[in-house]
């Protein structure tokens, strides 16, 4: 097999994205979590992030790390 | 308050891991057994703001224990309130994974993309400039060209994909193939595959490109069975 086909783990971050954020064991439903005293709303285990065009849009939004922000 | 987890994967062994094994934000990445499987899980101290590099450190640590054990990869982020959220988890789920950790041991996923030459890509995505002011008949023939052009290149995709699936299924124990957007990939798939296949699987899809070299192949892998983990 030559340079031009991948072997042994050719990590295309695309690759790597479109697995770990949008496949494997999904643990359904929402859960309240508390960091340092701040109540934080954990806005979803089922995360469905189904592209890396969707990661590109929620890219910079709040939401995207699975944490909403305190509400006051 | 509550301390937040950032769990991995499940695996195959009650057993404790090393203390050099970090995950997200650098936490300690510790195993919480349960009758006899575990759980892999890090202290999660605050929000992920980088959703890319928590993406990778996700995936680092369970390569790390797909090398030692069968793992059942979660997605990422999955975050669970505490301990006792893991082990409410793992008590509702338990023979749902003990099912799944039997029928993945010793599998690993690899992931295969083919494309069309560049050239050919092009000239499917081309759109034709329009007129200005583009008759009726214009229009269509524009539409029916391109859709000609589509169905064209969906009609080998498909034989290239039999072609392709027939030469790799010997070595693979489960598949999900997709359909591609014909005028960008001629081919996509996943495959769950025997490590102890893995080379002989290599080697089938290479022999496939060396009957259709004009054709640009992607293989990556091998992954944990993410695709898979849902029998």
């Amino acid at each position: 097999m030559d340079d031009t086909m991948a072997t042994e783990k050719d990590v295309t971050l695309l690759e790597l994205l479109d697995r770990v954020l949008d496949k494997g064991v999904v643990v359904a439903g929402d859960l309240v979590i508390s960091v340092a005293d701040v109540d934080l709303i954990y806005v979803g285990l089922r995360v469905l992030l189904s592209s890396v065009e969707t990661l590109e849009r929620l890219r910079g939004a709040p939401l995207t790390d699975g944490f909403s922000e305190p509400t006051p | 308050m509550t301390d937040a987890c950032a769990a991995y994967c499940v695996l195959d062994s009650d057993a404790c891991l090393p203390e050099g094994l970090t995950g997200v934000h650098g936490g300690i990445v510790q195993n919480l057994p349960y009758r006899g499987i575990g759980v892999a899980v890090s202290p999660l101290a605050g929000p992920v703001r980088d959703i890319v590099a928590g993406a990778v450190q996700h995936e680092t640590v369970v390569e790390w224990l797909m090398e030692r054990y069968t793992v059942l990869p979660m997605r990422f982020p999955t975050v669970l309130a505490g301990q006792e959220a893991v082990l409410a988890l793992m008590s509702q789920r338990f023979d749902s994974f003990c099912a799944s950790l039997r029928r993945l041991r010793h599998h690993v996923e690899f992931g295969v993309r083919v494309l069309w030459p560049a050239t050919q890509r092009s000239a499917a995505q081309a759109r034709v400039p329009a007129a200005h002011e583009p008759s009726g008949t214009q229009y269509l023939r524009e539409r029916y060209g391109r859709y000609r052009c589509n169905q064209a290149l969906r009609e080998q995709a498909d034989q290239f994909g039999r072609k392709l699936d027939a030469a790799l299924s010997e070595f693979v124990t489960a598949k999900k193939l997709r359909r591609a957007a014909a005028d960008a990939f001629a081919f996509e798939g996943v495959y769950l595959v025997d490590r102890d296949k893995g080379a002989a699987f290599r080697q089938a899809l290479a022999e496939v490109r060396r009957a259709e070299p004009d054709l640009e192949y992607l293989l990556s892998g091998p992954w944990p069975p993410y695709n898979f983990t849902i029998g």
